[in-house]
Formats: structure tokens, C-alpha cells, sequence
């Protein structure tokens, strides 16, 4: 009795340990051969939309920036787009350098991976997509971006009561947001969407329209024959934080 | 389970409790995370350190449970009770903590249903819940004897009386059974109870962005300063009920200590690891903790409070004296809180590009975070609600009939 009693418990034991093993190998298998794709760019024949940023046209203006607050009608403390500034040396021997930054929309997105409602998702067309309806608003993502490229909604206004331009309609990820007490978006993390409802339109991101140096180039990168495939093509390029492997779809030439 | 007008008390204050507390949860839902000191730069603050630091406490009382009851160490098994008990309400309070923290509130059920099988957080959600059922079921087993004879002594006819005992009378119940009932549940719980809290370690750890969280270390770090706080809580309650031989809680206490070296062994591993590879990302936080912003939290919480009172009571041998060791077992707990808040906040303190704070104007953009008035409110809120939860339960249940 009590033999049969230790050997039950050694054959439950045993399976666990082999269950335990195969998820193990699993997990192995998979990301040896997601590790295999690292060494190709882009990594998929998949539709991507992509951005490409000459750093040495940029000078820094912010335009980009106004333009994204106007057309997505950002609150304070949410911005898609920002400017890194670099200051070099000592006046007057002193250099300024610019690092404008949208989201990455990168190919392997964390920021995807640690949702934990599935609400931010990588789009057919490349596009990192968030459901503000499924997004509960719990700052994982926020956390987990390598680019600082997220941003939670706290619901706070530039007036108050808000003028017309804060409670006017914006159109993300394909749908109309107003923004309301308690509503969606606000309460949510948010994000650069490429500007998903111009694109759709036809038009250029806001950011790529507005720049006035023209230092910004949007394109699909698996079409051929456009300034992004080129620049590809002849390995003109570098991305940010290319070691963790995120594999950013905004690609950037010249020097910060 | 006596003494009517305690009785009534308790409730009354529960009750009321209860009803304030689920005021000021509508407040949190229409006024959303403004309430917070928050921002875009440090997602995560006090409500996420106390959410960890009580799934911790309950992985380390369930632990304790076991060590009585499942793997059969005699000497720890008066402790089983209580034990499970407080593992089951330091994980509602860890719930509670992580539910007022979540932005859309409202939403937080659908989390059971949008699932995402990538992330971590999605299944640790799923897996407390078992946990949660499994501590229910064992602390029912444990519990059942005392609480139905108790229900058949007393013999009035109450809802409870007739769904619990079904008119059956008590000799129809097999006791002999709960214990191997308990036990087999137990080989379930014990790796269930590790994989809730290192999971919890494994949220932070799997963030590559931040380099001090993303190493294999970080979840055992969790599993084990978790293990530190539910001997400390243990130590605590059993001295703060003058329940437990003495020679029981003072080998709690050497359980104790080993834990709280066992852990500063882990730390300094991280810490030295850090230094030596002197990688910016590994020392710029080690500067902040040491000698930055968040230095007084670092030597007197984590350091001072947390690990040097509680060796100095261990080696000034305060024999005689309980009081000694709940003040040990007390500074242990708060020293494990701290270095929780220390796991959490200073990583997020360090933006993950250079210039992000500075690039754009806002006071949600920045790097500095103290907790608002209004968190330290629900924070205390919560930590009172639980306690009043606690005593109630024990009053209500068997909990202490077997273990003195
Ligand atoms: S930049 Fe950040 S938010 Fe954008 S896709 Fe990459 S990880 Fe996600
Ligand atoms: S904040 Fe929203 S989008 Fe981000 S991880 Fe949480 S649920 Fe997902």
C-alpha cells in the first residue's frame, strides 16, 4: 500500500519533470530560430510601413512635434513625438544635435508581448496598434518600451473647462476618439499611430508632412523602388538600440 | 466565537469600512490615476510596491503552511492555521493594490478573457486565482472539523448549519481523510505558490529595456525576500497573540535570520556583479540607491531597518523577552517593504533614453516620483480594511483552537 503510495507520487513527479522539460524545448526551438532572423533586415516580406529620418537635415525645429500634438490633440504629458536634444562641447565651440523620436513601430515589439490583454497589437501593415477599448490601463507596455515611445492618458486637459480644440474628435488606429471623463482614451497608455487615418487617406504621417527640412521619408519598406528600399538595399542606415533586437521600422541616417 | 457585542462591533466596523472603502474606490474610477504622482517616466509607484510585497507575504505564509502540513516538519505544523489564513488575505490585499492601480478599472475582469498567451502578467493573473481556490480548499480542510462541530454544538438553525452539515450527522464525516487531502493539494500548491511570486519577480525581469530587473537573479531575489517576509509576518503574529512555545518562535527567529542572509547574499551578487561589468545602466542605479536619491530609503529601510535590527536582536540574545522578537520580526517585515519600493521605483527613475525628460515640457514628464497624499490615503486604506478582514476571520474561525 504504502509502496504503491511513493511510486505514484515518483510517476507524478516524473510527469511534471517531463512536462516541464518539453516546455522547456519548446521555448528553446522557438527563439533559436526567431534568432536565426536577426541577421536579415527587414525580417519579413510582410508589409511594413517604415520611416526614415536624416538627422543630418533635421535642425531641431520641433515642428514635427506641434504638428503631431495638432492632428492627434494630445493632452499635456502625452506626446508621440518628441526631439532628443545633444549638446556637444562648450559655447563657443559647442554643437547641438537632434534625435527625433516617434514609436519604433518595431517588428518584434515588447511592448506587445507583455500586454496582458492583447490589446496592443502588431497590424498586418506593421502599424503597433492599441484597442484603447481593450486596454485596461495598467502601464506594462509603458514599462516595457525600450523607446519611452508610450504614454498614459491621466485625463488632464491644457484648460479648464477644455477648449474646443482638446474635446475635438481625433482619429486613431481607425477610429474617433473624444476624449471624456472616464472614457477611453483617457485612462489609457497611448502611442504614435504613423498617423494610421492619413495613411489610409492617401496622405503622409503629420510629423513627414510638416518637417520643412524634408528630413523625413515614409514609405512601405517591402515596396521596391522607394527611398527607404534603397537605403536599405545599401545598408545606409542605423537604428536605435539595435542590440535588443526590437528591430525598429523607423531607421535613421547621419549622425546624433 | 463568542461574546455577542464584540461581535457586533466587528461587524459594524467592517461594514463601515467596507462602505468607505467602496466610496473612495468610486472616487479612484471617476477620477481616474490623476490622483497619483505618476507619470509618463515612472508608470509603476507605491501601489505596484505594495501589490508585490503582498503576493510576496502570502507565497512566504502558504510556504510556512507547507512546511507543517506537506512536507511534514512536525515542529512547524501548530503553525499551519494561522499561516494559511494570513497567505489567503495578504493575496486579496495584494489584489486590491494591484485593482486600484489599473487605469480602467472597470475593465479589470476582462483580463479573463482577453488573454495573452505571451505575457507574463496574463498569467499570473490566471494563476493567483488558482491559487487563491487551492488556499480556500486547504484552509476548508483544515478547518472543517472545528468549524462543523462547532456549528453542531451550537445546533442553531442557520443558513450555514443546514448547507454545511446537510442534516448529516457529525460521526458521518471522515476526518481521517482532510490530512492526505490537504497534503496531495499541497504538492500542487507549493510549486503554485512559487510560480505566482517569481512570476511576479519574472514581470520585472523580462522587461529588456531596463537592464538592473532583466537578469535571471531577479525572480529569486523575489522568491526569497518573499520568504523572509511570511516568517517575519509569522514571527509577528504569533508574538503579537502571545500564541506559540517560545522555543517554537525562536527557531522561527533562526529561520528567520538565515532568510535575511540568504538574501543579502542574493543582493550583494546583483550588486557586485553590477559594479564589476560597469555597464551605465547597472551603475548609474546602484549610484542612486547608495548615494543618489534614493540613498535614506536604501540604508535605513532596506539596510538598517531590514536587515542590521534584526541581527542586532539575534545577537544581543534577548532570551527572555517576546517583545524582542516582534520588534525584529516587525523591522524585518518594513525592511522587506522598503527594499520592494527599492526593487521597483529607481530602475524606473532612470529614463530609458538619454534626454527623454528633457525633451518635452510636462510635469507627467519626469524622473522624480514621490507618492501622492492621496496614494499613502488608500494605501493606508487598504492595509486597514485587510486588517480589520483579518481579525474578523479570526475571530469568526478556528484559527488558533490547535495551535498553542
Ligand atoms: S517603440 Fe515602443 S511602443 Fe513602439 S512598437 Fe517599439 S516597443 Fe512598442
Ligand atoms: S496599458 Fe493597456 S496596452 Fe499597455 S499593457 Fe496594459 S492593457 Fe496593454
Amino acid at each position: 500500500m504504502n509502496q504503491d503510495k511513493i511510486d505514484r507520487r515518483k510517476a507524478i513527479l516524473g510527469l511534471g519533470l517531463t512536462g516541464m522539460g518539453m516546455a522547456f524545448g519548446e521555448l528553446l526551438r522557438v527563439s533559436l530560430n526567431e534568432s536565426d532572423k536577426w541577421t536579415k533586415y527587414p525580417s519579413s516580406k510582410k508589409q511594413q510601413y517604415a520611416m526614415l529620418i536624416n538627422l543630418d537635415l533635421c535642425i531641431g525645429c520641433n515642428s514635427c512635434t506641434i504638428a503631431c500634438k495638432q492632428e492627434n490633440h494630445t493632452p499635456p504629458g502625452v506626446q508621440y513625438n518628441i526631439v532628443l536634444k545633444k549638446r556637444e562641447g562648450t559655447y563657443p565651440q559647442c554643437k547641438e544635435r537632434y534625435l527625433p523620436r516617434p514609436c519604433m513601430h518595431c517588428e518584434k515589439p515588447p511592448c506587445v508581448k507583455v500586454c496582458p490583454v492583447g490589446a496592443t497589437k502588431k497590424r498586418k501593415d506593421g502599424i503597433v496598434d492599441i484597442d484603447y477599448n481593450k486596454c485596461i490601463g495598467c502601464r506594462y507596455c509603458l514599462t516595457a518600451c525600450p523607446y519611452g515611445a508610450r504614454a498614459y492618458d491621466f485625463g488632464e486637459n491644457y484648460y479648464t473647462p477644455p477648449n474646443s480644440f482638446e474635446k475635438a474628435r481625433s482619429y486613431e488606429y481607425g477610429n474617433e476618439w473624444v476624449r471624456e471623463k472616464g472614457k477611453s482614451p483617457i485612462n489609457n497608455v497611448r502611442k504614435c499611430h504613423f498617423c494610421l487615418h492619413r495613411i489610409k487617406k492617401g496622405l503622409e504621417p503629420a510629423c513627414v508632412q510638416s518637417c520643412m527640412a524634408q528630413a523625413r521619408t515614409f514609405a512601405d519598406i517591402n515596396q521596391v523602388g522607394n527611398a527607404i528600399t534603397t537605403n536599405i538595399a545599401n545598408e545606409n542606415f542605423w537604428r536605435l538600440k539595435d542590440e535588443l533586437g526590437t528591430f525598429p521600422s523607423v531607421l535613421y541616417v547621419g549622425k546624433f | 466565537m463568542t461574546n455577542r457585542p464584540v461581535y457586533y462591533l466587528w461587524s459594524f466596523l467592517l461594514i463601515l469600512f467596507t462602505v468607505i472603502g467602496f466610496l473612495i474606490l468610486y472616487f479612484r474610477t471617476t477620477q481616474g490615476l490623476i490622483i497619483t504622482n505618476l507619470n509618463n517616466i515612472i508608470g509603476w509607484g507605491l501601489w505596484v510596491s505594495f501589490y508585490i510585497f503582498f503576493i510576496g507575504l502570502s507565497m512566504g505564509c502558504y510556504l510556512i503552511f507547507s512546511l507543517g502540513y506537506v512536507l511534514d516538519f512536525k515542529k512547524f505544523k501548530s503553525l499551519g492555521p494561522l499561516a494559511l489564513y494570513s497567505a489567503l488575505i495578504c493575496l486579496i490585499t495584494g489584489f486590491l493594490f494591484i485593482l486600484i492601480d489599473i487605469g480602467h478599472m472597470g475593465r479589470f475582469w476582462t483580463v479573463f478573457i482577453n488573454r495573452n498567451t505571451t505575457s507574463i502578467l496574463s498569467w499570473e493573473l490566471h494563476l493567483y486565482v488558482v491559487y487563491l481556490l487551492i488556499i480556500i480548499i486547504q484552509l476548508w480542510f483544515l478547518l472543517r472539523k472545528d468549524i462543523l462541530n462547532h456549528l453542531y454544538k451550537s445546533r442553531k438553525e442557520s443558513f450555514f448549519t443546514k448547507i454545511l452539515l446537510q442534516n448529516r450527522e457529525l460521526s458521518s464525516f471522515n476526518w481521517e481523510r482532510d490530512s492526505t487531502i490537504i497534503k496531495n493539494i499541497g504538492y500542487i500548491g507549493i510549486p503554485l505558490a512559487i510560480a505566482v511570486h517569481g512570476g511576479t519577480g519574472a514581470i520585472f525581469a523580462v522587461i529588456k529595456a531596463r537592464s538592473f530587473w532583466n537578469t535571471g537573479l531577479f525572480p529569486i531575489v523575489f522568491l526569497v525576500s518573499a520568504s523572509v517576509s511570511g516568517v517575519a509576518l509569522q514571527i509577528f503574529l504569533l508574538t503579537l497573540f502571545k500564541r506559540g512555545k517560545k522555543n517554537l518562535i525562536k527557531s522561527l527567529y533562526n529561520v528567520l535570520l538565515i532568510l535575511i542572509l540568504f538574501d543579502l547574499v542574493l543582493f550583494l551578487s546583483q550588486f557586485i556583479v553590477g559594479i564589476y561589468s560597469d555597464l551605465p545602466g547597472q551603475t548609474s542605479i546602484l549610484q542612486i540607491l547608495t548615494t543618489g536619491s534614493f540613498s535614506k530609503l536604501f540604508w535605513l529601510g532596506q539596510i538598517g531597518v531590514g536587515i542590521f535590527i534584526p541581527l542586532l536582536i539575534f545577537f544581543l540574545d534577548f532570551n527572555k523577552y517576546t517583545l524582542a522578537y516582534m520588534v525584529g520580526a516587525l523591522s524585518s517585515l518594513i525592511g522587506v517593504f522598503v527594499t520592494r519600493m527599492n526593487l521597483v521605483i529607481p530602475q524606473l527613475t532612470i529614463p530609458v533614453l538619454n534626454g527623454l525628460v528633457e525633451a518635452y515640457e510636462s510635469a507627467r514628464v519626469t524622473n522624480v516620483y514621490i507618492p501622492s497624499t492621496i496614494e499613502w490615503i488608500f494605501s493606508f486604506g487598504i492595509l486597514l480594511f485587510s486588517t480589520l478582514i483579518f481579525l474578523y476571520g479570526l475571530y469568526l474561525l478556528p484559527i488558533f483552537s490547535d495551535a498553542s
